[in-house]
């Protein structure tokens, strides 16, 4: 069984800091990591090879070169193989557009499973697994919490779905995309102690249009179909608030106050 | 006249029916024309708030069959030529969403809150990296305008039109379905803070003393809910967090214990006609949208005012009157 899964890295996004002259986010400078969701779609694949070890994993993401060193870490670990689309021309691009670039790099090297995340941090459409599941025809389902790996055989998987308070069990058709949340049940096992100087170039493509051979006018911002015209704090409509203390005479204007509006 | 397409998730008609406000709000009441489409029995419920209603003949599609439903509306697009598909922002909403917009090839905007409309063209407003900031999205290409739309954020403003035409589609492009539903099962009790008329939150300040805000809620005849940061600590469920990364809730009453008030919960608020926050700092984001503002520690609040509401109950009581 051969797994791909999608990796996106993001900008830190709980440490990211805001031009608030300019309204823009100050991405450049920012820390990338690996987006939580998509870290757990990794152990995943990896935890089926631990259990069948004739399991292949494989990493595809698209992205800045800076990014090599942390995909370079994710080598480090039991991955067969990492492929890094990256190119210049492919800057921009929304999600439309990088769904078709990764569909097209997927389409000459299907698997059996593309394992992804459900969310990413930092745009959180959850777009690219559905549309890749679209252009190359196969089912999807997100938020999977868990894929039962002794049934992961042949052409069928069961997963487990946190749907909206519900936990559904389904079986899907191979190839299939599947999109894991994150959770505690698939940890990322640790780089080995020997592993962390190893040469993993021998490991590591790096996929330019020069191989994907895309038209320019389809990628990046000239092809994609959504333009972000602006981004804008939140305007909070402020309220004249009334404050009080944690004393008998602020307790009793909460009292009155919940009495008055019918609340009590 | 603008024709709009909202997909009606089973059991969820009451999303597909928020929906419409978007219709009425990008080309305003008497310019969008509502075609609804689902199965049947979902769309009993949109009777006269919808134009058209669509169901497919002898057909009812699986709910997580994702690509016939794509393959349906596909086929309705072609026919009908809609200017905009809206698809509520659920489990199910936002893997069709994707798919039906590269099925289409259009751009999509996912988990909108809000839209601008005006002689400039069609703004959608959304969400981004995790609610820090707010982004404008316009759709480029030849469309349709295509959204997933964040539930509990709109309200259909406008009454009952006419009786609604029904439509029977017959549908060709139904393929074999290569996804099954083998169990489903309720995690926990499936009471939702989304329905409830008053909610109690707790935050960071209120990890200490979480489990107390039950006997409040229940005082009120609210429930409880969550900030991230009480769910990230485990003390309380996914299921009941408040904000971007969780629900979008619009109860009467808010009393937020302990709880800052980062943008991204503050998102979570809509139409919230009261309230009231309990903090040791005045000067918490939460409280400049606060119609009280209770400065000190949320345990001894709640157990005074729990004092002050008996002491009430045991006075009337005493007094002879029935409650």
């Amino acid at each position: 069984m051969k797994i791909i899964c999608l990796i996106k890295f993001i900008p830190d996004v709980e440490n990211i800091q805001f031009d608030k002259k300019k309204n823009v986010l100050m991405r450049e400078n920012s820390r990338l990591t690996v987006n939580p969701d998509d870290e757990t779609a990794l152990a995943a694949a990896l935890k089926v090879k631990e259990k069948n070890p004739e399991t292949v994993v494989e990493i595809l993401s698209m992205g800045p070169e800076r990014a090599i060193p942390k995909f370079q870490d994710l080598l480090r670990r039991d991955v067969d193989k990492g492929v890094l689309i990256s190119d210049p021309l492919y800057v921009g691009s929304d999600t439309f557009v990088t769904s078709r670039i990764l569909g097209t790099c997927l389409s000459k090297r299907m698997p059996d499973c593309i394992f992804t995340g459900t969310h990413s941090l930092d745009g959180d459409t959850s777009h690219v697994p559905a549309q890749i599941a679209e252009l190359l025809n196969l089912s999807h389902i997100n938020n999977v919490l868990n894929i039962d790996i002794d049934q992961l055989m042949g052409d069928k998987a069961v997963v487990k779905v946190n749907s909206e308070g519900e936990t559904l069990e389904f079986r899907m058709s191979l190839p299939a995309v599947i999109s894991f949340e994150k959770s505690k049940e698939y940890k990322m096992p640790y780089i080995r102690y020997e592993e962390f100087q190893r040469d993993v170039n021998e490991k590591m493509e790096i996929l330019t249009n020069h191989h994907l051979q895309m038209k320019e006018e389809e990628v990046g911002l000239q092809g994609s179909m959504t333009e972000v015209e602006k981004t804008f704090m939140k305007n909070v409509i402020e309220k004249e608030s009334i404050i009080v203390n944690n004393d008998d005479e602020g307790i009793e204007y909460v009292y009155k106050f919940l009495k008055e509006k019918g609340y009590l | 006249m603008k024709k709009c397409l909202i997909f009606v998730e089973d059991n969820k008609s009451r999303d597909a029916d928020d929906l419409t406000e978007v219709v009425d709000q990008l080309y305003g009441s008497r310019n969008g024309e509502k075609y609804g489409f689902g199965n049947k029995k979902a769309l009993e419920d949109l009777d006269g708030t919808f134009d058209a209603l669509i169901h497919a003949k002898n057909y009812e599609f699986d709910e997580f069959d994702v690509r016939n439903i794509t393959n349906c509306i596909e086929e309705l697009y072609h026919a009908y030529n809609f200017d905009s598909i809206m698809i509520s922002a659920t489990h199910l909403g936002r893997m069709l969403a994707p798919r039906l917009a590269m099925r289409l090839k259009t751009g999509l905007v996912a988990d909108i809150t809000a839209v601008n409309s005006d002689e400039k063209g069609i703004e959608l407003i959304r969400p981004a990296y995790s609610g820090k900031l707010m982004a404008a999205i316009k759709i480029r290409g030849k469309g349709p305008l295509m959204m997933s739309v964040r539930q509990n954020v709109f309200q259909r403003k406008t009454k009952r039109i006419a009786d609604s035409e029904w439509i029977e589609f017959p549908f060709k492009m139904i393929e074999e379905q290569r996804i099954e539903l083998l169990s489903s099962e309720r995690r926990e009790e499936s009471e939702d803070i989304r329905e409830s008329e008053v909610l109690i939150a707790g935050g960071r300040g209120a990890s200490s003393y979480f489990n107390e805000l039950d006997a409040l809620a229940e005082a009120l005849n609210g429930k409880v809910a969550a900030s991230r940061k009480i769910v990230d600590q485990q003390i309380a469920s996914r299921r009941i967090q408040v904000g971007q990364s969780g629900k979008t809730v619009s109860p009467k009453l808010y009393i937020a214990m302990g709880i800052s008030g980062s943008i991204q919960h503050i998102e979570g608020l809509k139409n919230i006609e009261h309230i009231i926050a309990v903090n040791k700092r005045k000067g918490a984001p939460i409280c400049s949208i606060a119609d009280i503002v209770v400065e000190g520690d949320g345990k001894e609040f709640i157990a005074k005012l729990l004092y002050r509401i008996n002491r009430d109950g045991q006075k009337e009581k005493a007094g002879g009157e029935e409650e």
